[in-house]
């Protein structure tokens, strides 16, 4: 509906912001685990934000283009276009005792930083409240238009 | 012509409709605050309708006037010149709540106008304010 279209702007930055916490939280629940289904520690997980006016298509580049010369705007918000692994390498450790330390008796461990992890739950926080405020926002101006000449 | 419409009333349409676009603008660049590369989008309207207001001296007829008022559009534009992050993302959250707060009560203020405008309409109809 074009009317309350605003609202599901800040839906999408709300539902960004959740799909990123929850990946923080696995990596913090994983920043210990040695092993996983491919073999090898696991891997920190980030995900890639997109802006959603334009997915790349010739069809959305095309709206877009058409649109702004025309006064309607394109407006998407946000979404999360995939989830990447992180590529830095894995810290090893001295523990011949770990049931995953390879011959020498290293330890290959996650390459979760914990407070890498705490700044981004942080930043995450910010823009969730940040897109709360605006949603609010908008629900009131909504209800203030519906008591008009009354 | 409506009997309805008027040039008052159709200046504070489009002033609603351009707060409401301002509005929408704003939670897309509050959506794209995490976003690499997203510049922040404004839009201006109050221009437009300032010259509209000027050009009225009360020499046009009015329908003509109404139509002109309602040809104007609210114009988007990016601002590609300010970053604010390392990722080149150009969203300043301070001054986005900012704009947002103002344009909730202009819009407050305006709709506050629009009922007052129909107030006085049905005093005129029924003869009393009531």
């Amino acid at each position: 509906m074009a009317f309350l279209h605003s609202l599901d702007i800040s839906g999408s930055g709300l539902t960004a912001s959740r799909l990123r916490m929850d990946l923080i939280s696995e990596n913090i629940a994983n920043a210990e685990t040695t092993r996983t289904e491919h073999g090898g520690p696991y891997c920190r997980k980030m995900a890639v934000y997109q802006c959603a006016d334009t997915n790349g298509s010739f069809r959305s580049m095309l709206d877009s283009q058409t649109a702004k010369s025309s006064g309607n705007m394109p407006l998407n918000g946000v979404k999360v276009s995939s989830i990447e692994e992180d590529k830095a390498p894995f810290p090893v450790e001295y523990d011949p005792s770990n049931p995953d330390a390879d011959a020498r008796g290293y330890v290959q461990k996650p390459n979760v930083d914990l407070i890498k992890e705490t700044t981004d739950m942080m930043a995450v926080t910010r823009a969730y409240n940040a897109n709360m405020t605006a949603f609010d926002s908008v629900k009131d101006m909504a209800a203030k238009a519906i008591e008009i000449g009354k | 012509m409506d009997w309805l419409d008027s040039i008052p009333s159709a200046f504070l349409q489009k002033d609603l409709d351009g707060l409401w676009a301002r509005q929408k603008v704003i939670s897309d660049n509050m959506a794209n605050i995490e976003t690499p590369g997203y510049k922040e989008k404004n839009i201006s309207f109050e221009n437009q309708l300032k010259s509209k207001i000027d050009s009225i001296d009360g020499s046009g007829n009015v329908p003509d006037e109404i139509n002109g008022i309602e040809d104007t559009k609210p114009l988007m534009t990016e601002n590609t010149r300010e970053t604010y992050r390392a990722d080149n993302s150009g969203v300043d959250l301070e001054q986005q709540m900012v704009s947002m707060a103002r344009t909730s009560l202009n819009y407050s203020y305006s709709l506050q106008t629009m009922g007052d405008y129909f107030t006085r309409l049905k005093a005129a109809i029924t003869g009393s304010s009531k």
